[in-house]
């Protein structure tokens, strides 16, 4: 008889082991930048900060006039801002907030535009030799001037960034930096090099605006141990920057998921959903608890 | 026959994952970290080796060393202070090789920093050629002094026109070097270096120059001309290039029969034999020449011609590379041949550089048919090679032939790969011996070896004529019986009543009354000899395999059972037993 409950009983764990798994590897994803994705590419490491330090994920950008005193992080920003939020995003910056946008792929400029900035990001592949890697597709970064976002930081290690144009530059890179045009990694005759901007800012609108040309560098990858550089810094540079971190979560890439992590989000964003399991839950233990006791 | 088709389709699922295998087993592309941590928007760190130290900061002040170097060499040549000069030379050279080597490892040859590398190059050799021209200069300065006051007359000739070609070379080593300057400005003004040393330095190379011109003008004003009996010399055409022959003429007035010496650059190249009229005539082929502009002269005795000058222009040439990775002994790994020709004709005795993309070079010398072939060591690895011809010593054009990839393994990379053939033809050999010994076991299996029953007299006795054995089942019976069991799906039943019917016949034909008893080989032992055995021991195999196996009998088994029951039971009378 013992022997028999013990067998139900491993039975038992290894079933909730084996769903446990299951809806591990489902809530997670393997998509780019996505705060759910827990793998080298995901931002789940910087979204954790954030979550951390008392931040909010923002779900509808109409609440962005609300703030005071805050920093909105757009991270890899997909896609167009429609015309109808734009305005939302003026009204953020009229209060003095700061507006901090790592893209590399230009889809921020229209809102760079419409907010009246001067700052673009021009997409392409920047590698430099000042690296702490050898392969110059991770090139490094550094300081220009003493903005409070840059305490602490010598160097960055960027991850195949592109270039910011406009603004005040705040990084930079190396001499031995270039325009990668065919992609071979190599300086080749006719491809641009010098020095280029990977971090900008600028003030517009009342507030302040960054650009950074790259949103690897917030990955969990580069947030991890051993990378070389002080990207870990910067990352909580960015959080304790002003009272309120907001983190984009309509126009981002770090808001994509699988749809058991929408229906996750979707729960948490949703108190009467919270409620309504509660009470089927509370509903089924009574019921359990009264065919077995009554 | 579902079973059947299950095996058949694991054998050919086997069959093509090992011929998947074997085409990789040489170089097996398995899955790796690498091949899924490289996106179109970011590489895993974690997978790309930390660089240990940042070179690149070296190149830019290495570059600003280099361009500042050039303006102490050239001072002190100006000042004649030739140790002085060879030795800023000579680190000049040095660092010029180290920064080399840095571009090189930095891959930067393709870059302006690779552009600024080779006119370092071309200024090494343009200062180089200017101390050395011009330290002879001035040792001939010297010589003609001494020969003046001597009053040899001849030595002066000579060093006259030695100086006439030096005077030469420093004004073309001094073309090359001024050439260089812009597009060295260009680059030096991208990284922001500081130029006023060069710049000093081109304007004093001129000045050297300039002094130079001056003193050879000077000097062959001195030389008295025999106006008497003068020697004169006329080439035609004065430009050529690869493959032309320079026709060389002259006159010895009042001078036949005599040897004439035809100067190249200040070394005699042939000498020749005025006719009875004292003209003399030679063609000079053009073949191992560098490009660009050369001196002529003659002289016999006392005598001597004006200088002439000519120029060779560079040919093209056509180069070709074959090269081959292998051992060649004395550790050479790689043998390159290939062909140079310039114009549809071969060239003969030209060296050509077989150079890899990591900048060492192996040297090859073509024989009359214009081909080359020699062997080499490369540093391991993917490696693009190119056989290449300048114009220094031959009259071609800078010539470089179509890249060659090769993959160039290490030594003991081709004996894994040998190995690892060896251990996939022995796993594949020791795979078909096991097939083959189960094909064999299992037709083995088929015919039922014969045993001999342990005689028990007792029970190995003759029916006694009062016991009636039961009447035997005719085959027709048999055959119903099993189409009764087959229908109710007792498939063991229904082989058990063919066995039966056979063991019955047999147990007759040999007396046996208790053959129920008898395993089957023993009743195969009791029919050796007879008439149709061989098929009886295949029955008797296929039957044992269905009756005493661990899975259930099968209606296939049940049909195949009754077909070798009915060639036993034909070889046996049918039912005429």
């Amino acid at each position: 008889m013992v022997r028999i409950k013990f067998i139900r009983l491993a039975s038992a764990a290894i079933v909730v082991l084996a769903i446990s798994a299951l809806f591990l590897h489902l809530s997670t994803t393997d998509d780019e930048f996505s705060r759910h994705n827990v793998g080298w590419n995901g931002t789940a490491v910087f979204a954790g900060k954030v979550e951390d330090a008392g931040g909010v994920m923002l779900a509808d950008t109409a609440a962005l006039p609300d703030y005071r005193d805050a920093i909105l992080l757009l991270i890899a920003p997909e896609g167009e801002i429609p015309d109808s939020e734009i305005g939302y995003y003026r009204a953020f910056l009229e209060h003095n907030n700061t507006l901090f946008i790592a893209d590399e792929s230009g889809a921020s400029n229209k809102l760079l535009r419409e907010i009246g900035s001067e700052i673009r990001v021009v997409p392409g592949n920047i590698s430099g030799f000042d690296s702490g890697y050898a392969d110059a597709s991770l090139p490094n970064g550094y300081p220009e001037g003493g903005h409070p976002l840059l305490e602490g930081i010598e160097v960055i290690t960027f991850n195949h960034p592109a270039q910011v144009m406009g603004g005040e530059a705040l990084v930079s890179s190396g001499l031995f930096t270039w325009y990668d045009l065919d992609g071979s990694g190599r300086m080749e005759a006719g491809e641009p090099s010098g020095r280029f901007v990977f971090i900008s800012r600028e003030q517009s609108g009342g507030g302040e605006v960054i650009v950074c040309a790259d949103p690897s560098t917030l990955i969990n990858a580069m947030l991890g141990r051993g990378v070389p550089g002080d990207g870990v810094t910067f990352a909580d540079n960015l959080l304790s920057y002003r009272n309120v971190v907001i983190m984009e979560g309509v126009h981002s890439a770090t808001a994509t998921t699988g749809s058991i992590g929408k229906s996750l989000e979707y729960l948490k964003a949703s108190p009467p959903l919270q409620a309504s399991i509660m009470v089927v839950c509370l509903l089924l233990a009574g019921i359990a608890w009264r065919k077995k006791y009554v | 026959m579902k079973r059947r088709y299950i095996k058949g389709f694991l054998a050919g699922l086997s069959l093509v994952v090992i011929v998947i295998c074997g085409s990789l087993v040489t170089s097996p592309v398995l899955y790796s970290a690498e091949n899924t941590s490289s996106t179109a928007y970011h590489t895993d760190p974690t997978i790309i080796t930390r660089s240990q130290d940042t070179d690149a900061g070296a190149v830019v002040p290495a570059m600003g060393d280099l361009i500042e170097s050039t303006g102490t060499i050239v001072l002190n040549i100006k000042n004649k202070d030739f140790k002085a000069a060879q030795d800023d030379l000579e680190n000049y050279i040095a660092a010029s090789r180290s920064f080399n080597n840095l571009v090189v490892n930095l891959d930067l040859t393709e870059s302006e920093i690779g552009e600024f590398m080779d006119v370092n190059g071309e200024n090494i050799e343009s200062l180089s050629t200017l101390l050395e021209e011009s330290e002879r200069f001035d040792d001939l300065s010297t010589l003609e002094v001494v020969y003046r006051d001597e009053g040899n007359p001849e030595a002066l000739y000579s060093v006259t026109y030695e100086g006439e070609a030096l005077r030469m070379k420093m004004q073309e080593a001094y073309q090359r070097y001024a050439a260089q300057q812009s597009s060295l400005l260009n680059v030096s003004s991208h990284y922001g270096l500081s130029t006023a040393s060069y710049n000093q330095s081109v304007e004093t190379f001129a000045a050297v120059v300039g002094e130079t011109d001056t003193a050879q003008e000077s000097r062959m004003d001195a030389i008295p001309k025999n106006d008497v009996f003068p020697l004169t010399l006329g080439i035609e055409p004065t430009t050529a290039t690869f493959g032309d022959q320079i026709l060389i003429t002259g006159t010895l007035y009042h001078s036949p029969e005599r040897e004439v010496g035809i100067y190249i650059d200040s070394r005699l190249w042939k000498t020749a034999f005025t006719d009875l009229n004292g003209r003399y005539a030679a063609y000079y082929p053009v073949t191992a020449i560098g490009t660009g502009k050369h001196l002529i002269y003659a002289a016999q005795g006392s005598r001597y011609s004006d200088v002439i000058e000519f120029t060779i222009l560079p040919a093209p040439a056509t180069l070709t590379l074959t090269a081959t990775t292998g051992d060649y002994g004395n550790g050479d790994n790689v043998l390159c041949t290939g062909t140079l020709s310039s114009l549809g004709r071969p060239v003969a005795n030209a060296p050509v550089e077989i150079v890899p993309d990591y900048g060492a070079w192996i040297q090859a010398v073509t024989d009359e048919q214009g081909r080359y072939s020699c062997t080499g060591q490369m540093n391991t690895g993917i490696r693009e090679v190119r056989a290449v011809v300048s114009g220094e010593v031959l009259p071609l054009a800078y010539t470089a032939s179509s890249p060659v990839v090769l993959e160039i393994q290490h030594a003991w990379v081709a004996f894994a790969s040998l190995a690892m053939k060896a251990v996939a033809i022995l796993f594949f050999a020791l795979g078909l011996d096991f097939v083959i010994r189960s094909i064999r076991e299992r037709r083995s299996k088929r015919r039922a070896t014969p045993l001999s029953r342990r005689e028990i007299p007792v029970l190995r006795q003759p029916f006694p004529p009062s016991l009636e054995m039961p009447g035997m089942l005719t085959p027709a019976e048999v055959t119903r019986r099993y189409a009764l069991h087959l229908g109710n799906g007792e498939y063991g039943e229904a082989v058990r009543t063919l066995y039966l019917s056979i063991a019955d016949r047999i147990g007759r034909r040999a007396e046996i009354r208790n053959y129920a008893a008898w395993t089957p080989r023993e009743i195969l032992g009791a029919a050796s000899g007879t008439k149709g055995a061989t098929h009886l021991a295949t029955f008797v195999g296929r039957y044992e395999l269905s009756h005493y196996g661990t899975a259930e009998t099968t209606h296939g088994q049940a049909e195949a059972l009754l077909r070798c029951y009915s060639r036993v039971a034909e070889f046996m009378g049918g039912g005429q037993d």
